[in-house]
């Protein structure tokens, strides 16, 4: 229904009210059109005698919660209520107990348009051509706002989830529109919720609304539906009914599993589209890797650019972000890096609610080995950083240790365990998870994922980066981000940039199925080794990188004898376990062992590179800090240090003090 | 590259024998300005392909060689002692 300026219709959703802010609809999109903008939507339906929010509502409700941003989404979860008045925002507290609350009910009799279309219900071919002009005077608009969403006839679901079933798979059939101007008496537009009728605009400001609405089927009831609408915006390309609807569909939750089965699971969507290039985005993202993907999400759903791209020439899954060991900590030394990665594991916590995806985000720990005293004091430092910074961190000495992990070489000769930095919150995610659940979320609001387009050249005009060219052919941008993760350097080249990174193979290994006995993750201090097990029982390990340049996403046997080693040193048990599957992947090792999120020498030309054997844990940070910066041009402040020229101005960021050299870090 | 580098001296030698340092490329003159050390110690040319790399034989006869590898395929295709290279041109 392109073109409508109203927010109609009713899904499974639950009430904003009741606290899910979840349900986003994007604001702006291409092609963009001058429209009206729909204020606030205060159909309400009846279901069972009861009123219930409609999808709508949720949608609206979202889209003003994020104008005001956190305070506002804060006072929806604190179950207060929403009102938009004049393009501002007010919170209108719940009414207090003294205050009478009308429960007034307007049955659809009570307007004759509405009785109209009760009485053609039954035959949606004959409601079609209901000419009863829009209601264009106070009264009957008030009349038709008051019985907004009352469902005049047809079966009552019974009630609370149960109601989702039938609506959700159906597209409301639109019966009729209508739409009007200056609607006077504004006290009158009440929404009405379970036991509340508020007052939404005051008199004075409701005298320039005007109204458009219309007349739903879904099955075989019927709903009217009004919105209030006022001033101009840019719609979405999809009106927000359908994308509520789409929204809908496609939440997973238990209740999604249990119907879905119910039908045999013959009716899961794809969690993303998979577009043709569009001539022209706002944003291009070069690589539809973890950073790529979370950058486009944020672009769309922290700052309103959905115009955008994601460009991956494999699969999105295929690079390192599918590749990695899945280890995500804070547990970082200097002040440059530890606020970024801090957030990034704040963001990591929320992750799974944001996307509505099961990342398998599990923060089992992360314990440090360390050998020597000298090692300790290294790591005391390390902890007390992190707890200067807010992060949890423990140092725990041999016998704690020793509890936690009786199997380890505690009294090895050389290599003595004597404790290690233990961070609790440290853990592993699901790594093609994220990929996914990120690829899911920013095609939900208008990012087109292309995938098996590789990007072969970018197009320069006096400094300025005017489109890339690719397989499936030129594509223009205004912004140009780049996230190539190993390919950094060959992207960059194409747009005359040599950079401080050097491309290496790291290799991961999976063991055979075992039963639980390595809880969080364990990393070795007196070699190359890092372990935890997986869900399925596999010890998920690995080591170093091979040190030489590599784009072969595949390692060297050398490497594998000397993980194995470093291993058995660890766990000494573990030295009859088989190895199923083992792989590399292409790092972007910079000259500092610290990443690059900053602009380029190119005026709309970005840079996201670096990351090292670190980045996945980086993953929803450098994406909100990339987008941040495509965005508003300016760094986020946990990702300042970050900056391009650091190198040129010695301002180092080196967590380990390895100097220059690349395959030290 | 399978397990084995050759060596000038040695002859094939298995990998972990060898430290890698990295690009083969020339040193600047004393007389080079920041931009030119920059482009040094820093900026990478970091190709798909043909690369010349300094390995030493730490393990062997540690010597410093300069080594011809695909970074896309590991095959090597040219291995010499440094000083043979700095004479070819190769490096400096
Ligand atoms: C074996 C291994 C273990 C690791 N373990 C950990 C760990 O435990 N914890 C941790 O935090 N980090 C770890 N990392 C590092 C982490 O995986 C990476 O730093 C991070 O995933 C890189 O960001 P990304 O997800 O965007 O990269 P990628 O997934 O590699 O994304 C880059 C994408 O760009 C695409 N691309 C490249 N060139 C082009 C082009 N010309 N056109 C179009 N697309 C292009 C690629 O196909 C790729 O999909 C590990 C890495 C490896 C290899
Ligand atoms: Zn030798």
């Amino acid at each position: 229904m392109p073109g409508s300026k109203a927010l109609h219709g009713r899904g499974p959703l639950r009430s904003p009210w009741l606290g899910n802010c979840r349900v986003q609809v994007p604001v702006t999109d291409a092609p963009r059109k001058r429209r009206t903008q729909s204020l606030g939507h205060y159909g309400v339906h009846h279901v069972q005698g009861r009123n219930t929010t409609t999808a709508s509502n949720a949608v609206t409700v979202k889209y003003i919660a994020r104008l005001a941003g956190q305070e506002m989404r804060k006072s929806l979860l604190q179950r207060r209520s929403v009102f938009p008045v004049d393009g501002e925002i007010t919170v209108i507290q719940k009414p207090g107990g003294g205050k009478q609350v009308r429960t007034a009910r307007y049955p659809a009799e009570t307007h004759p348009l509405a009785r109209e279309a009760a009485q053609n219900a039954v035959d949606p071919v004959r409601l079609q051509p209901v000419r009863r002009s829009a209601a264009s005077t106070y009264k009957q608009s008030v009349a038709l706002a008051s019985c907004g969403g009352y469902c005049f006839t047809g079966d009552f679901y019974p009630g609370g989830a149960s109601y989702a079933l039938p609506v959700t798979r159906q597209r409301p059939h639109i019966v009729q529109r209508f739409s009007g101007e200056k609607v006077g008496g504004p006290e009158r537009f009440g929404c009405r919720r379970v036991r509340h009728q508020r007052k939404i605009f005051d008199k004075k400001k409701a005298e320039r609304l005007s109204y458009s609405g219309c007349f739903e089927r879904h099955g075989s009831n019927l709903y009217v539906s009004v919105s209030l609408v006022q001033g101009e915006f840019d719609i979405p390309r999809y009106p927000f009914y359908t994308h509520a609807t789409k929204l809908a569909d496609m939440r997973y939750s238990a209740l999604s599993i249990f119907l879905n089965g119910l039908r045999g699971n013959q009716s899961w969507k794809p969690a993303w589209r998979e577009p043709q290039p569009k001539s022209h985005y706002d944003v291009i993202i070069v690589g539809g890797g973890g950073h790529g993907l979370a950058t486009a999400y944020y672009l769309a759903k922290e700052f309103g650019v959905t115009n955008v791209a994601v460009i991956e020439k494999s699969y999105i899954g295929s690079g390192n972000v599918g590749r990695n060991t899945t280890i995500i900590r804070s547990n970082y030394l200097l002040p440059g890096n530890n606020p970024f990665y801090e957030y990034s594991m704040k963001l990591w916590e929320s992750l799974e609610q944001e996307l509505n995806f099961n990342a398998m985000v599990s923060q089992r720990g992360v314990l440090n080995l360390f050998h020597s005293d000298a090692q300790r004091d290294a790591y005391t430092r390390r902890g007390n950083a992190m707890l200067l910074h807010g992060v949890d961190a423990e140092l725990l000495d041999r016998t704690a240790v020793r509890k936690m992990l009786p199997f380890l070489d505690f009294d090895n000769a050389r290599f003595p365990i004597q404790g290690g930095l233990l961070q609790r919150r440290g853990g592993t995610v699901r790594h093609d998870a994220v990929a996914w659940g990120y690829a899911r979320g920013a095609d939900q609001r208008g990012v087109d994922i292309i995938q098996n387009c590789e990007v072969i050249g970018i197009r320069r005009d006096n400094g300025r980066v005017t489109g890339v060219e690719t397989t499936k052919g030129f594509i223009r941008c205004a912004k140009l981000g780049l996230a190539a993760a190993g390919n950094s350097s060959r992207v960059a080249s194409m747009a005359g940039l040599k950079l401080p990174i050097e491309s290496h193979v790291l290799q991961a290994f999976v063991s055979e199925g075992l039963k639980p006995f390595i809880d969080g993750v364990i990393t070795f201090g007196a070699g190359h080794f890092y372990v935890s097990q997986s869900d399925k029982g596999g010890l998920v390990f690995g080591g170093d990188i091979d040190g030489y340049n590599s784009y072969a996403q595949r390692g060297n046997l050398a490497t594998v004898e000397h993980v194995a080693e470093a291993g058995k040193a660890m766990i000494p048990g573990i030295s009859r376990v088989r190895v199923l599957r083992s792989w590399g992947g292409i790092m972007d090792m910079s000259m500092d062992g610290s990443p690059i999120i900053d602009r380029t020498s190119l005026d709309n030309l970005y840079l996201n590179a670096g990351w090292c054997y670190g980045g996945f844990k980086a993953t929803p940070a450098s994406g909100f800090c990339f987008a941040h910066l495509l965005a508003r041009g300016v760094a986020h402040e946990t990702a300042r240090a970050f900056r391009f020229d650091r190198f040129e101005r010695g301002h180092l960021l080196d967590e380990k003090g390895q100097g220059a050299q690349a395959n030290l870090h | 590259m399978a397990s084995l580098v050759p060596c000038p001296h040695c002859g094939m030698r298995p990998k972990e024998e060898f430290t890698i340092k990295g690009a083969a490329i020339a040193r600047p003159g004393s007389h080079a300005d920041a931009n030119e050390w920059m482009d040094y110690v820093y900026l990478r040319n970091n190709p798909l392909g043909t690369y010349d790399e300094y390995w030493h034989h730490t393990s062997g006869c540690r010597r410093w060689l300069v080594v011809t590898r695909d970074t896309g395929t590991h095959e090597i295709s040219a291995s010499c002692d440094v000083t043979v290279a700095v004479k070819t041109g190769v490096a400096a």
